[in-house]
């Protein structure tokens, strides 16, 4: 891609939005704008993070020997372990953790959860090196 | 609409209707907030409306319908329950669709203000014992007195409908299914059958100085385990990013306390800590049924994609709370 890469886009309608609408509304339609400056932040930081998402599920699926193909790994093992064909050990429940804590980073970093989660299961970002 | 509220409310339109704003809701559902002016009096009102639209307005969520929230506010009222007071029941000569007016009560229902507002202190300090006491009153009313359409979710049903949820919705997450089978294999024996708000939590609860005024937004109410509701109450995703347990303003002896105060019964921690990974759970399943809704256009709102994404909470929480009890 040249020129404007797409971050700096994101980046540009954000700082747009909340330096320049949102100033203007009330009510309701400043709670929805809020909301849309929130939701690119998701975007924005899935662009940084996204990959790392892809390796773990990656580096799992080798793990486990399943061939997933298009079908995404998490669904797989939720089938399964709904099945109870598939047993919840250390190795697994680790997976699940550090990718929900990935994919909290992406959606929501400043829920307390994900800081209670870092505290008890170590720094994320040792994860994703 | 203004005018149609008017003649709802004083037959001959001797008034006037004013300052009339919504507040909040989806495509099916409105919240409106207006004063209703009468000689020299000001009588501060709320709307709850779905435009044009009949019966449930959710049925993944179960959600009521109109009629029956406002009967479930009337009967809860007459026992004590810090309730609005219903007004009027919408007719369809009043041609502002299924819904109903009720008294605005004074207070504060932002979880943020309640929580960090200097003015709301002392309340904060009374309100986890008040939402106990009030929380006892609602599991208290006889069920004779209730709509009789209330869903009934006691028993093993209440997990065979997450179950069925999660399939509909592609089951694509493995925190959810195993917090559920979790759920499954520890349920708590000798469940009891009560009034349950369903939806009892920070955010729903109208407060002042003095602490509760009223407690809101009934849709979610059914029949099930009454102590679901304060395992909800306590669930980290209504805490707001505060520590304390209790909503992020209170402690749970004191919650429990002022349970007990009204019915004489003082739920173990442990019964807690199951209905806060239900409430988990349950999170999970709202994320994912509005997500449906964005998808299939039934309700293609901003707000619905967005609270799609949470999903990630509700899992990251299901894992903290069922850290030492998995394998």
């Amino acid at each position: 891609m040249s020129g404007t890469e797409s971050e700096e886009l994101l980046a540009a309608v954000r700082a747009f939005l909340k330096s320049e609408v949102l100033g203007e509304l009330d009510g309701f339609k400043a709670y929805q704008l809020r909301v849309a400056v929130n939701a690119l932040g998701i975007v924005k930081r899935e662009l940084a993070l996204g990959d790392a998402v892809v390796a773990l599920d990656r580096e799992m699926a080798a793990t486990l020997q399943i061939d997933n193909g298009a079908e995404p790994l998490p669904r797989i093992i939720a089938q399964r372990l709904k099945a109870r064909s598939l047993a919840l050990d250390e190795r697994l429940l680790s997976y699940l953790r550090h990718r929900a804590q990935l994919v909290l980073a992406i959606d929501n970093p400043r829920y307390s959860g994900l800081q209670q989660s870092l505290q008890r299961w170590g720094d994320l970002m040792n994860m994703v090196d | 609409m203004a005018d149609r509220l008017l003649a709802a409310l004083i037959p001959g339109c001797s008034g006037a209707v004013r300052a009339l704003r919504r507040l909040s809701g989806g495509a099916n559902m409105e919240t409106w907030a207006f004063d209703l002016e009468r000689g020299s009096d000001t009588e501060p009102l709320i709307l709850r409306r779905q435009p044009g639209s009949s019966g449930r307005n959710n049925t993944d969520l179960n959600e009521l319908g109109m009629a029956d929230e406002a009967a479930l506010l009337s009967a809860t009222g007459a026992t004590g329950v810090p309730v609005p007071t219903v007004r009027h029941l919408l007719t369809a000569s009043d041609e502002l669709g299924e819904g109903y007016v009720m008294s605005r009560e004074r207070g504060e229902a932002l979880p943020q203000r309640l929580l960090s507002d200097a003015r709301f202190a002392a309340a904060r300090d009374k309100l986890a014992w008040q939402c106990g006491h009030a929380l006892g009153h609602i599991h208290r009313v006889p069920l004779d007195t209730l709509p009789a359409s209330l869903p009934d979710h006691s028993g093993p049903i209440l997990l065979e409908h997450v179950q069925s949820l999660l399939d509909t919705h592609d089951n694509g997450s493995p925190v959810l299914q195993l917090g559920l089978d979790w759920l499954r294999d520890n349920r708590p024996a000798g469940q009891s059958k009560a009034l349950v708000h369903g939806d009892f939590r920070n955010g729903n609860l109208l407060v002042d100085e003095a602490g509760l005024v009223a407690v809101l937004d009934w849709e979610l109410a059914h029949l099930g385990d009454p102590v679901r509701d304060l395992g909800y109450l306590c669930a980290n995703v209504w805490r707001f990013g505060a520590d304390a347990p209790v909503g992020g303003f209170g402690q749970y002896d004191d919650l429990l306390a002022g349970y007990e105060a009204a019915t004489g019964q003082r739920p173990a921690m442990d019964e807690i800590l199951y209905w806060q990974a239900y409430a988990a759970l349950f999170w999970g399943t709202v994320c994912l049924t509005m997500l449906e809704k964005y998808r299939s256009g039934e309700d293609a709102s901003l707000e619905r994609a967005a609270v799609g994404r949470r999903l990630s909470e509700a899992e990251i929480d299901l894992l903290l709370l069922l850290e030492d009890k998995l394998p």
